[in-house]
């Protein structure tokens, strides 16, 4: 049982446990998903925020049971979605969740939409196939859709095709849709990526007003922690398939206790002078790293330039393969806190500390109060 | 010599992937002069105030500090506005702009998509054909040279590009990708040199040196992007144009690009045009910013003066949207509303009037404010009829 962000002791919207997500490839078994949990509450935000390739998408489509068959299995966990258990619908039942209770809009407005449909009769079409509705009252709710939206003059938008719109109107077009049946939940992958600043301030905003309007909870997978701070309440990061901190939005920011966290905060660049002329840090990381890359390959030139301007702190190295993860912690050749122990046994995901709600604070490293 | 004819081909052949249609690139002089003519407030203010004129660079120990300045460049772009419509518009992409990048330096161009700034910076490598206007590189007016006598120039010039999907061939491995440019230039002296240049450039751009057989679409656009970077990179240019080239990539390995260029252009004296949107790291990498909007520069200055007290609303709109992470400072500002207006059909007097709220009613939307300094001597420039200057 979870404890919502008002406080109030409520079975969540959504609840995943234990997903187990596999992949079959010519490799062998990859492990997309392992072992993850998390709870979507009523009206809140979640943010999954990790890099390429850690499962936070396939964590959605899994959601959803839009993994690719036969390649694709969810081996392991359960789905619960307002109480029922997604994972043992038929496939006919979980066509109904789709779109209907649980919408998602992807990344990509301009491949998401049909190029030859105006994007009216995309969203008609959405309309009809999960509600009881004519063509016409299907428009008229399309129309109040796209204004819902913020499109202006829906009425002759409603019939422009896909290419006739920006990429801001596009991806408009894209939460009209998903909103039409009005969801209960709505799962956006990277939804203001491909979006300029401006808008993307604008998408963001209109996300919250309609998630406050629909009282709708939201799965939001992103990188940009800039995002994450602007709406979400609670924050799972993901590493290499695996939880690696599960916290509040406030807690993460100001106390992130898995080092993985702290890094990724810390390799975001800042509009902030005192942070761009106090370098030291920062160049003695980069420094490292350089030397590090310099012996590691050998490097015939060998001579160290002089460094000028402050350069970002990185997470050395990269992510780990999957299929030849190392023995413990999968961070521990990337991370500054590494010890013996680390290399020992997979850390626990365990409770570091608690939000101002109560709810939990976890961290998968046992080094977690010294970060 | 051969290798750089095939150089000079890669090259060509990628101009012609890029440009929208070939036909725009022949224009005849009379269009020409016709665009000149609207084009005039940008280019006569630029000739008269010589400042940023590319003839006149200052010369130190010889050589001209300017490496690439462009003098009131522009393309339009012929469109229909029907299938069997005969009438033809104009599209002006980039409409007399005069931008200059010195020696070693990174220039931050940034801009919402559509305001023209991917065609600057392809403008510049004559990727696309100028509607009019002067290109001048290391001296030397690029505008009215053959194809021939721009190879050699071409392998100076070098950019990263935004889409990762398209830009890399499908057909070859990452070893291949790769190493093409080094082979081509005749970089490495044997088969093992141009392995261990090739593993070296992929370690640096965050890929396994394992990769090298695999072909692009085993990656994720992500590490595509770095492929791509890793094939700019190979041929150690003097100018790079950098096309979005972060936005599709990690946070971490967002930092570990954006050190590695800053690396570059301290070991090889590169320069930069940095294009991109994401305003926090312009600021972290570049010297000088420009902002544009719908074709035009609008505000223009060093790193300090833009982000610490930019002029122009546009500017500080661009600066409010960024999310910043601190959750105590949750919510949002939005400063402007809407998309930017169709460049097709610009609106009279400042572009930015409608969506701007400082506009002043009778002078904002009736006259093109011109580009100039606020403040004399001090280099920001803007172009507002109201600016922030209180």
């Amino acid at each position: 049982m979870s404890v919502s962000s008002s406080g109030s002791t409520t079975a969540p919207l959504l609840r995943v446990r234990d997903l187990v997500t596999t992949f079959r490839t010519e490799r062998g078994l990859l492990r997309a998903v392992d072992r993850v949990s998390f709870e979507v509450a009523e009206g809140a935000t979640l943010g999954i925020v990790g890099e390429s390739g850690c499962g936070k998408s396939v964590t959605a489509l899994s959601i959803l049971r839009l993994i690719p068959h036969p390649q694709g299995t969810i081996e392991r966990g359960t789905i619960e979605f307002r109480g029922k258990d997604l994972l043992g619908l038929s496939a006919r039942a979980m066509q109904d969740v789709r779109g209907n209770e649980i919408s998602m809009i992807f990344q990509e407005p301009m491949t998401s939409l049909n190029p030859v449909y105006s994007v009216g009769w995309q969203i008609v079409e959405a309309i009809r196939l999960h509600q009881k509705k004519s063509r016409g009252e299907a428009r008229e709710r399309a129309i109040e859709m796209l204004r819902l939206v913020g499109i202006p003059a829906p009425g002759s938008t409603i019939d422009a095709y896909p290419h006739q719109l920006s990429g801001g109107m596009r991806q408009r077009v894209m939460i009209a849709m998903a909103l039409s049946c009005e969801p209960n939940l709505l799962i956006a992958d990277e939804p203001t990526t491909a979006l300029d600043v401006t808008i993307q301030a604008q998408i963001l905003e209109l996300l919250s007003d309609l998630k406050t309007k629909l009282g709708m909870g939201v799965l939001l997978i992103t990188h940009d922690l800039g995002v994450v701070a602007s709406v979400c309440t609670d924050v799972v990061v993901m590493y290499a398939g695996q939880v690696v901190e599960r916290a509040s939005v406030e807690n993460l920011f100001a106390h992130p206790r898995h080092p993985y966290t702290r890094g990724l905060l810390r390799c975001l660049p800042t509009f902030d002078k005192v942070a761009l002329s106090e370098p030291a840090s920062a160049a003695r990381d980069t420094l490292l790293a350089g030397e590090a890359l310099a012996s590691s390959l050998g490097s015939e030139s060998g001579c160290a330039p002089k460094r000028t301007r402050p350069r970002l702190p990185v997470i050395e190295g990269l992510v780990p393969d999957l299929f030849a993860l190392p023995q413990g912690c999968r961070f521990q050749d990337r991370c500054p806190l590494a010890v013996a122990q680390c290399r020992d046994a997979e850390p626990e995901l365990l409770v570091v500390g608690e939000a101002r709600d109560g709810s939990p604070h976890l961290a998968r490293c046992i080094r977690a109060n010294e970060v | 010599m051969t290798a750089e004819a095939e150089s000079g081909t890669k090259v060509l052949r990628m101009a012609a992937s890029t440009s929208e249609d070939p036909k725009t690139g022949a224009m005849s002089s009379s269009e020409k002069l016709k665009f000149q003519g609207s084009g005039a407030p940008y280019t006569s203010d630029r000739g008269a105030g010589g400042s940023e004129a590319p003839s006149e660079m200052p010369a130190e120990g010889g050589r001209p500090r300017t490496l690439i300045a462009t003098d009131g460049i522009g393309k339009y772009f012929p469109v229909r506005s029907g299938f069997f419509s005969r009438e033809q518009k104009l599209l002006r992409a980039v409409d007399g702009v005069s931008i200059r990048v010195r020696r070693g330096e990174t220039v931050g161009l940034v801009g919402e998509s559509g305001c023209g700034k991917s065609t600057l910076g392809r403008l510049m490598l004559r990727l696309v054909e100028p509607s009019f206007g002067r290109v001048v590189y290391d001296g030397r007016d690029l505008v009215p040279l053959s194809a021939a006598a721009l190879r050699p120039l071409r392998r100076k010039m070098q950019i990263i590009f935004q889409d990762p999907y398209s830009s890399l061939n499908p057909r070859m491995t990452v070893r291949a990708i790769v190493g093409e440019a080094i082979q081509i230039h005749k970089l490495a002296k044997t088969k093992r040199d141009e392995e261990d240049m090739v593993a070296s450039l992929l370690l640096k751009v965050g890929l396994r040196p394992d990769v090298m057989g695999r072909y692009p679409h085993e990656f994720s656009g992500g590490q595509r992007q770095r492929i791509g970077i890793a094939r700019a990179l190979a041929v150690q240019p003097e100018f790079i144009v950098c096309d979005e080239p972060i936005s599709a990539l990690d946070v971490s390995i967002q930092a570990q690009i954006v050190n590695l260029l800053m690396d570059l252009q301290d070991d090889l004296g590169v320069a930069f045009l940095f294009i991109s949107h994401d305003l926090r790291v312009v600021r972290h990498i570049s010297q000088r910013v420009a902002v544009m909007y719908l074709g035009k520069l609008v505000e223009q200055g060093t790193n300090d003066q833009l982000f610490d007290g930019p002029l122009h609303p546009y500017t500080r709109a661009l600066l409010a949207a960024v999310p910043t992470p601190d959750p105590e400072k949750k919510r949002l500002r939005i400063v402007v509303q809407g998309d930017a207006p169709s460049a097709i059909d610009p609106p009279e007097g400042c572009a930015f009037h409608p969506r701007c709220p400082r506009k002043v009613a009778g002078t904002c939307d009736k006259q093109v404010p011109q580009f100039a300094e606020v403040t004399h001597g001090t280099g920001h420039k803007v172009a507002c009829w109201n600016p922030h200057t209180e």
